[in-house]
């Protein structure tokens, strides 16, 4: 024998012991009897002792038999490639088949698509094995990742089969399903009678990369595959009239900044629409057929169909398409997560007709400006550059900022500073203990403060009344107020913060790097405070200028220098303070929260400002189900701080599109996308395909493969027959024996 | 058996329950007597004992005819019969008679307690008939003895020991028959109560030295039915009660073959006994003793009017 596929189960065979122990434990227990005519016990015990042995033997030999067979039989011994009991083995067949589940396979060709020919074609073969003969099927369903359906019968097989609908909306990990496959032989210790089928639309990019090497882990698990001598049938899927399947798709969508390029999320739950009013929309098609195509391409907002504009797609090629928008704002002029869709002329694969995004509109985010050196002129005045910086024109449009204004002994500053958004402070001498709080408060609750310092600023009793507040201890003033000896410049610590991303460009850094500072105040970071910028005071050693701590769900950024002249002419520079101090508003407003833009796979995970009682999942076609996990409450950050309230879904989003979650109260949009790959139907000739590798056998060959393979079947059955067959002599020798008893 | 199945007055499992072997041995001799129709004292002997009614199947020899052509009564004369019959009862005592299978009911006693009972009833009947009885246990010889006698003196004698009597040592029928035929003092019928499982060869050359002498063997051999049948399941370890060791056997594998043995064993007793003449009677413990006994008396009754006996 060549061993077994179960050879755990072989120890079973240890179980033929039964039958001996307890026939010498029955041995053992003679029941004591008093007898007289012991010389006929005798004479009849001497007669047939050798024969009662014989007939005791044979009945023991038949049961160990039949136990040990059947414990061998559960264990699948299997035969030796010409050894003597090959003649003996029964050929079964193990077959792995592999179903391309990728969105690609959703194309249509007539009425049928690829997926609904590659299930009928596996039908077909499944239908064609002999369950009752042992064979088995191992199915699997691939996308980004492997699904294994059955491995069981033929017919357990058909019955999942049956039960597959559409295509995931998913790529193709080739690699990673013969590693699978190679993990189940292994497991099962199959050897080279294993048939794989790959049942695929043969899609280029899924077999090779860009550069036209294998997709990853293909060239091990080939190099397995043909040390097992196994071979994968690759069963293409896609009708032989489609030479080249013709496909538009969307394979890119984008909000844009004012300078053309793509929003970056940056770290928040979505990309920030600074101008709703004028935004512009980037979408990338793709052509995957020989000809030229022009299509239809409209932007989808909250779900209502805008305009849509004719695009030509060159053959074989990507085109960019801008698409602008003037996105009306939220119907109570709050913040809001904006639904973008754009949307195609439907062709042979819908799916990627259609590419969604979820975009974060502030709104009007309210400002506070705190004066702490108000001056009835302009040019003495504290905040002058800063209050024009936040007062912009924007031709009709309204503001993105609703900025107020206060002075620090003004009463009813503590209730402004609860509403506002962004708060900045300015020169403040001595803040009040009141006025501490209550910014400390708002910080926590989600505030973003900035505190831009001054001549009128005291280290130490800064040090003293917002010690809980500075991202940086206060320790001196330097600098030069003469402005003749020496002048320091910025310079950026963290390019990518969406504070100074504006001026992590070549083009405008120096807006930001070049512009002098005569005098500020040294500072040490706290712990866990980040410097965003700092100053060439020291060689190498820069004193801060802009250094961020996040308290709560808000956070403090400290200004070490003045905002308004008297240190710096960096407030003069239209071009360095109103890029700063928008963004430093705009990164203040903008959403916080788990992520909306989700590929597939991803988790969803929504947060609300209350419970949300009664949530359901609505997926993009509108089917809704309920989600039945309660809530996490994230903890309050302190008394009184605002809390929120997380769920998340209990499956991943497998569909793309926009998807919410919706109580009765609120709705959290999200929006899922899948790989652009899946698009790109461009097919690997069959040619190329067997030149990839000897493993890889295309349709054509598929029939003499099975017939080339060889040997090593299993012995199971014929070892069940001789347990019966002992089961049946040990029942009719027994009878015998009982019948020889009685006679 | 049916006789088994219902609680007659003689069947051991009533006798069993009373008090002294003196009353068994009593009832179960009337009881032959009373199924018979016969008066123990008949006979043809001369001296008259008495008239009595005329009862279908008295012998019409016997009618008295001058009182019928008086009377026109029919009566019949019975007489005493005077009889010379000495018998000479001898009892096995070795150990195999402490054997009982307890099979059923009636067979939970003992092969020596059966074998007492069919001596006292036939000492009982035969001191009754006004004949002499002697009375001797043996198991590998002679071992204890009372010296013929009759009357009730002599059953009494019999029965106290009978009663005495115990299961032990080993049994040798051929060397105690052979000293026996020495001991037997008068000519006469010897009741040999055994349940003959030795060797048949110096078995029988004991019981051919007794006929040597004059005697007429009886052979009653007592055996356990399970003794016969070997109905058992399981292993078994059969312990000798004679004390020569044990042996283990699968009872169902070694049934067959052991049914054997007994057969041939009982066929060799049988045709021996035969080839000599003697009465060879088989009694199994699970049997009424009084039917087992009326059963062989009325057969010997019978061949006495032929030839003389017991009867």
């Amino acid at each position: 024998m060549g061993g077994f596929l179960h050879p755990a189960l072989a120890f079973g065979v240890l179980a033929a012991a039964v039958p001996v122990i307890i026939h010498l434990l029955n041995r053992r227990r003679h029941k004591p009897m008093d007898w007289a005519a012991m010389r006929f016990a005798r004479l009849a015990w001497k007669r047939i002792r050798r024969r009662s042995r014989f007939e005791n033997l044979l009945l023991l030999l038949l049961r160990v038999a039949a136990v040990a067979l059947f414990a061998l039989a559960l264990a699948r011994p299997l035969t030796q490639d010409g050894g003597l009991l090959a003649g003996l083995s029964q050929e079964q067949r193990e077959v792995y088949v592999l179903l391309d589940g990728s969105a690609s396979m959703g194309y249509r060709t007539d009425l049928e698509s690829l997926w609904d020919r590659a299930l009928a074609d596996a039908r077909e073969q499944l239908e064609a094995l002999d369950g009752a003969g042992g064979d088995r099927v191992h199915l699997y369903l691939v996308g980004d990742r492997v699904r294994q359906l059955s491995d069981r019968s033929p017919g357990d097989a058909l019955a999942m089969l049956t039960s597959l609908e559409e295509p995931l909306a998913e790529g193709f990990d080739l690699g990673a399903a013969l590693g699978r496959v190679l993990a189940d032989m292994e497991e099962r210790n199959v050897r080279g009678t294993a048939e794989i089928v790959l049942y695929t639309d043969v899609q280029r990019a899924n077999f090779l990369r860009a550069d036209g090497s294998l997709a990853p882990g293909v060239e091990d698990a080939l190099e397995e595959l043909a040390l097992r001598e196994a071979q994968v049938v690759i069963a293409d899927v896609t009708p032989a009239f489609v030479r080249r399947p013709e496909n538009l798709a969307i394979t890119g969508f984008a909000a844009l900044d004012p300078f053309g390029d793509p929003l970056e999320v940056g770290g928040s739950s979505a990309p920030v629409l600074k101008e709703p009013e004028n935004a512009v929309f980037v979408a990338e098609l793709y052509n995957s057929s020989d000809l030229a195509r022009e299509v239809q391409v409209a932007l989808r907002v909250d779900g209502e169909r805008r305009p849509s504009q004719r695009v030509l797609v060159p053959a074989r090629s990507s085109e960019e398409v801008e698409l602008e928008l003037r996105l009306p704002p939220s119907l109570d002029g709050r913040a809001a997560y904006r639904e973008i869709e754009v949307v195609s002329e439907a062709d042979a694969l819908p799916i990627d007709d259609e590419r969604a995004l979820v975009v974060h509109a502030p709104g009007a985010v309210d400002v506070l400006l705190i004066n702490g050196a108000p001056a009835p002129e302009p040019e003495s005045d504290e905040l002058t550059y800063l209050r024009a910086a936040l007062a912009p024109a924007f031709e009709g449009r309204p503001s993105p900022f609703a900025v107020r204004e206060a002075t620090p002994g003004d009463s009813e500053l503590p209730a402004l500073v609860a509403d506002a958004t962004f708060i900045w402070m300015a020169n403040v001498e001595t803040p009040s203990p009141a006025l501490a709080d209550a910014l400390a408060e708002r910080v926590r609750g989600g505030g973003t403060l900035v505190l831009s310092l001054g001549d009128r600023v005291s280290p130490a009793t800064y040090s003293q009344t917002l010690d809980e507040l500075l991202p940086a201890q206060l320790i001196e003033r330097r600098g030069d107020p003469s402005r003749r000896a020496a002048f320091q410049r910025a310079r950026i610590d963290a390019p990518s913060h969406p504070a100074l991303a504006f001026f992590d460009d070549e083009r405008f850094e120096l807006f930001f790097t070049e512009v002098p500072v005569f005098e500020y105040i040294a500072s040490e970071p706290v712990a866990g405070a980040t410097v965003l910028a700092s100053l060439d005071d020291a060689i190498g050693q820069g004193s801060p200028l802009l250094v961020e701590r996040t308290i709560g769900q808000g956070k403090v950024l400290l200004w070490t220098t003045s905002i308004d002249t008297d240190w710096t002419l960096f407030p003069e520079s239209p071009t360095s303070l109103i890029p700063l101090a928008h963004e430093l508003v705009f990164d203040s407003a903008r959403g916080r929260g788990p992520e909306r833009n989700l590929r597939i796979g991803e988790p969803l995970v929504a947060r609300f400002d209350v419970f949300p009682e009664g949530a359901s999942l609505v997926q993009p076609g509108g089917a809704a189900r309920r989600i039945d996990r309660a809530a996490q409450e994230l903890p309050a950050t302190a008394a009184g701080g605002s809390s929120a309230w997380q769920l998340r879904a209990r499956e991943a989003v497998d569909r793309p599109g926009v998807w919410r979650v919706s109580t009765a109260t609120q709705t959290a949009s999200f929006a899922v996308t899948m790989s652009p790959a899946e698009g790109l139907l461009e097919r690997l000739p069959a040619e190329e395909l067997a030149g990839l590798s000897p493993v890889f056998v295309t349709g054509l060959e598929r029939e003499t493969v099975g017939a080339t393979r060889a040997g090593g079947g299993e012995l199971f059955r014929i070892f069940l027959w001789l347990a019966l067959a002992m089961l049946i002599g040990e029942s009719l020798w027994s009878r015998y024996l009982a019948r020889e008893v009685r006679a | 058996m049916a006789q088994t199945d219902k609680q007659s007055p003689f069947d051991p499992a009533v006798l069993d329950a009373l008090a002294g072997l003196d009353f068994v041995a009593r009832t179960v001799v009337e009881g032959f007597l009373a199924g018979g129709h016969r008066s123990p004292r008949r006979g043809s002997s001369a001296e008259f004992a008495q008239h009595r009614e005329y009862a279908p199947g008295d012998d019409v020899r016997h009618v008295d005819w001058r009182i019928f052509a008086k009377n026109e009564r029919v009566v019949v004369k019975e007489f005493i019969e005077e009889s010379n019959l000495l018998a000479h009862i001898a009892v096995d005592t070795s150990g195999s008679m402490g054997f009982t299978s307890g099979a059923s009911r009636t067979a939970r006693w003992t092969k020596l307690d059966y074998a007492r009972w069919v001596a006292a009833a036939l000492g009982h009947l035969i001191i009754g008939q006004r004949d002499t009885v002697s009375l001797e246990l043996f198991d590998d010889g002679p071992t204890q003895r009372i010296p013929p006698g009759g009357g009730a003196p002599q059953r009494a004698s019999m029965i106290e020991l009978l009663e005495s009597a115990a299961p032990s040592g080993a049994t040798d029928e051929g060397a105690a028959f052979t000293e026996l035929a020495t001991r037997l003092p008068k000519r006469g019928v010897a009741v040999l109560i055994s349940d003959f499982l030795g060797d048949l060869e110096p078995m029988f050359a004991g019981i051919e030295a007794i006929v040597a002498r004059g005697h007429e063997p009886l052979l009653l051999q007592v055996l356990d039915p399970r003794e016969l049948d070997f109905q058992y399941e399981g292993y078994l370890r059969l312990d000798d009660l004679e004390g020569s060791g044990s042996l283990k056997v699968d009872a169902r594998v070694i049934g067959a073959a052991y049914r054997e043995e007994v057969e041939r064993h009982q066929q060799g007793i049988a045709q021996r006994a035969a080839a000599m003449s003697l009465d060879h009677i088989v009694l199994t413990t699970d049997r009424g003793v009084d039917t087992a006994l009326s059963a062989y008396l009325a057969r010997r009754s019978a061949r006495a009017k032929h030839g003389g006996g017991l009867a």
